[in-house]
C-alpha cells in the first residue's frame, strides 16, 4: 500500500496531492477518496481569529501511522494520504487532507471517514483557538468520540 | 539518573517550561518520577501533572504511571489531543 504522512508548515496543493497520488497507483483502483479540512470563523458560537497548531515531533507521527495501520488492517486499500498542518493558521486555510484508495467505492469513502474521525481523538495535536475575546485551547467534543468509540464496534 | 521530562500545549502554561531535566533514582517508574518533579518544581505542577485528562508517553508510546524508567528516557505530560 502507498502511504505518506506529512506533518507541515506549509499549505497542500488538493490538485497536485490527487495528481501524485493517481501517479503512483495501478490500474485496479477504481475508487478514490478524499476529506479536506478547513478552518472555521467561528467556534461554538465565538468568533475566530487564528488557530494555532502544536504538535509532539516524532509521536505525532507514530500515531498517525497507527492509524493508517488500522486502516489498512480493515480495508484493501491501495492507498492512504495524510497532510496535517502545523502552525498558525487563519479562518479559510486548509489544516488537513486525507484521500484513500481503493477497488471500490466502498472501502474508499469509509476508510476516509475512518481516518479523520480517529485525527480527532487520536492524533498528537493540540489547538489553540484566538478569539477576540481571548486565546484557548480546545478539546474533541464528545462527537468526536462517539464517532471515533463507533469504529470500535 | 536523568530524565527528560517534556510538557505541551496547556500544561506547558501552567508548568512554565517546555523541558526540564529531573534527577531520579536509578529504579523507578512514573510515579517515583513525578515525586521527584514534586521536590524540583512544586506540589502545584504535580497537581496539574495529575489531572484526570492528562496522559503520559514514555519516549513517545502512551504509558501509565507504573511504567519503569530509565537514564535518558523522554516522558512527556500530555493534555487532551485533538488533529483534523
Amino acid at each position: 500500500m502507498h502511504r505518506k504522512v506529512s506533518i507541515q508548515r506549509d499549505d497542500f496543493d488538493l490538485g497536485q496531492e490527487w495528481a501524485d497520488l493517481r501517479s503512483v497507483l495501478g490500474g485496479r483502483v477504481g475508487a478514490t477518496a478524499a476529506f479536506c479540512g478547513v478552518v472555521r470563523d467561528q467556534h461554538e458560537k465565538h468568533a475566530v481569529s487564528n488557530l494555532e497548531l502544536e504538535h509532539y515531533p516524532g509521536m505525532t507521527e507514530k500515531s498517525i501511522e497507527s492509524i493508517l495501520d488500522r486502516a489498512a488492517e480493515r480495508w484493501p486499500l491501495d492507498a492512504v494520504v495524510v497532510i496535517h498542518r502545523i502552525g498558525q493558521l487563519a479562518p479559510r486555510d486548509q489544516i488537513v487532507l486525507v484521500l484513500t484508495a481503493s477497488s471500490h467505492r466502498q472501502a474508499a469513502l469509509d476508510a476516509c471517514t475512518f481516518v479523520i474521525d480517529l485525527l480527532k481523538t487520536e492524533a498528537v495535536f493540540w489547538k489553540r483557538e484566538a478569539s477576540p475575546s481571548g486565546a484557548r485551547w480546545i478539546e474533541s467534543t464528545t462527537i468526536d468520540h462517539l464517532r471515533s468509540s463507533d469504529w470500535r464496534k | 539518573m536523568t530524565v527528560r521530562v517534556r510538557f505541551f500545549a496547556a500544561l506547558r502554561e501552567q508548568v512554565g517550561h517546555d523541558v526540564v531535566e529531573v534527577s531520579t533514582p536509578a529504579s523507578g517508574d512514573i510515579a517515583g518520577l513525578l515525586a521527584n518533579i514534586r521536590e524540583q518544581l512544586g506540589e502545584r505542577v504535580v497537581a496539574a501533572l495529575n489531572a484526570r485528562n492528562v496522559r503520559v508517553a514514555l519516549n513517545r508510546e502512551f504509558v501509565g504511571n507504573d511504567c519503569a524508567i530509565r537514564d535518558g528516557d523522554e516522558v512527556a505530560f500530555m493534555p487532551p489531543i485533538t488533529g483534523g
